[in-house]
């Protein structure tokens, strides 16, 4: 016979927070796992060491497979850093991490205890006043989860669902990238010259201009999100700034602006000094949200830094001989 | 004669004990002999029906738990109203988000399952009351698979390994599956 718990489960014990029938089968592992694996970003991972449900098998399996979207947003394309961060800010936050509020099965997240929380289903017998909850703390951690009494639902329990929460979310499920620069002159096809227009342009396409859109629902409410750039600001390594708030038009040196100013987008006076400087840019994208019920929030502004761009300026007599 | 009372009257201890029923316990003709045991050993005789009544709740409980996580989990429901017949906090939650964790990963579980469950304790006198069975669960047949292409995730696999689980004795009456584990590190 195995001995994993033959006089059945131990005696439960009432009290606030006490483990409720603590789980017999899983035993000393789930005790080895809740003292040893508490990652901060663990949220949902059952871990090595806590077995599944009979039935199960194998529920660990996605364990070892990269977090789900919720980190910052937007890789760099230009090497380039992002400012702002993909839906941070969030409510509620675990380890440095937003995380949901609600979770459809584990419920409500308390930032206060950092656990989530849920009615206990059915309702065992419990004290006046008491009533049980599954706890799973560690934001979300399945080897710190207990049957627990309390006595009063914690902060937050039963909150219908946030519809800023939602487009943050669905804000964390695309990407905002930062302008791919191009400018005219650029230091690896040749110098530019003092006073001549520059021209800068960021490639057009929807990825890196909007509109992008995305939605998130909770529990019957969904959130459509809009993402747009609105601006661009070049910083032109002098310290002088041009706003743009179209993409800009690519340079063609055969054609018939060539030697003339961009028409939508450029530095028109040029360099005043001969140099190299380094042209980097400022993307501002504006993310407009509303529920399925028409109600417009309170617009997100996030902005993405792109990598720079060389450019070197030559005096003119330089040239001219 | 005493000595062979005592002796049986042991046995029949030893025999609860180890949880396993047997109906021949307390109908001896000497307890029909003796009015002061007889009356422990009738209520000890009431015991094992009550035994044997939990004991095929449980299973039944038990049983009803793997049907209705191999429904949910075929259809990818984490609600399904079916496992909350069976399944009681916290193994319920732990089923219904292994089953939504499957799903977010566009997944499924999906085959059968050959279950050969046992009971290895009744504690009718515990309060909540609990019923513990083990199991050799073959999950050969039953496989985690991406749902639209029927591929087998890798990393996944069958076989027979040990499971076990405790059915509880709620308020209502029900016995519902509140606890369990698949011992997938231990093949049977």
């Amino acid at each position: 016979m195995l001995t994993w718990g033959g006089r059945g489960t131990p005696a439960r014990t009432a009290g606030f927070g006490v483990p409720h029938r603590a789980l017999a089968g899983i035993g000393l592992a789930l005790l080895l796992v809740v003292g040893a694996t508490l990652p901060a970003a663990a949220a949902r991972r059952a871990g090595p060491g806590v077995e599944c449900p009979p039935g199960q098998p194998d529920c660990n399996v996605w364990d070892d497979e990269p977090g789900t979207p919720g980190g910052p947003g937007g890789g760099g394309d230009n090497g380039g850093g992002d400012s702002g961060g993909g839906g941070g800010g969030g409510v509620c936050q675990w380890g440095g991490r937003t995380i949901p509020c609600y979770h459809e099965v584990l419920g409500w997240f308390d930032n206060g205890s950092g656990c989530y929380y849920k009615l206990a289903q059915p309702q065992d017998e419990a004290p006046e006043g008491q009533q049980w909850y599954v706890q799973t703390c560690n934001g979300g951690d399945l080897g710190a989860q207990d049957v627990v009494l309390r006595s009063a639902p914690p902060p937050g329990f039963g909150a219908p669902p946030d519809p800023e929460e939602l487009a943050r979310r669905a804000l964390a499920s695309i990407k905002l990238l930062p302008a791919r620069l191009k400018v005219a002159p650029r230091k690896d096809i040749g110098p530019g010259l003092v006073g001549l227009p520059v021209w800068m342009w960021a490639t057009p396409s929807a990825s890196y201009f909007g509109p992008l859109r995305a939605s998130a629902s909770d529990r019957g409410l969904t959130v459509t999100i809009e993402a747009k750039v609105d601006r661009i600001v070049w910083d032109m390594g002098n310290r002088d700034k041009v706003t743009c708030t179209v993409p800009g038009t690519p340079y063609d040196a055969k054609g018939k602006r060539a030697g003339q100013p961009s028409p939508d987008c450029g530095y028109r006076a040029g360099y005043p000094k001969a140099g190299t400087y380094r042209v980097g840019a400022t993307t501002f994208w504006t993310v407009r949200w509303w529920t399925g019920g028409g109600v417009e929030g309170d617009p997100i502004s996030q902005t993405r830094t792109s990598g720079t761009v060389p450019v070197q300026i030559n005096e003119l007599q330089v040239v001219t001989r | 004669m005493r000595g062979r009372q005592l002796s049986r009257a042991a046995i029949c201890l030893l025999v609860v004990a180890a949880a396993v029923p047997v109906a021949a316990c307390g109908s001896g003709r000497e307890t029909v002999e003796r009015p002061t045991a007889a009356r422990g050993e009738d209520r000890r005789a009431v015991s094992d029906a009550d035994r044997r009544t939990a004991e095929r709740a449980a299973l039944d409980a038990y049983a009803g738990y793997l049907a209705a996580s191999r429904t949910a989990s075929r259809r990818s429901d984490p609600q399904a109203p079916e496992l909350s017949r069976f399944l009681a906090d916290p193994l319920l939650t732990r089923v219904q988000l292994s089953i939504l964790e499957a799903k977010e990963h566009g997944a499924m579980r999906t085959g059968t399952l050959k279950s050969d469950p046992t009971v290895t304790a009744v504690s009718l006198d515990a309060k909540p009351a609990t019923v513990d069975i083990q199991d050799c669960l073959d999950t050969t047949g039953y496989r985690l698979v991406y749902a639209k292409d029927q591929r087998v995730v890798p990393g996944s696999g069958g076989g027979r390994h040990l499971a076990t689980a405790t059915a509880t004795r709620y308020p209502d009456g029900r016995w519902l599956i509140n606890s369990g584990a698949a011992h997938q590190d231990q093949p049977c």
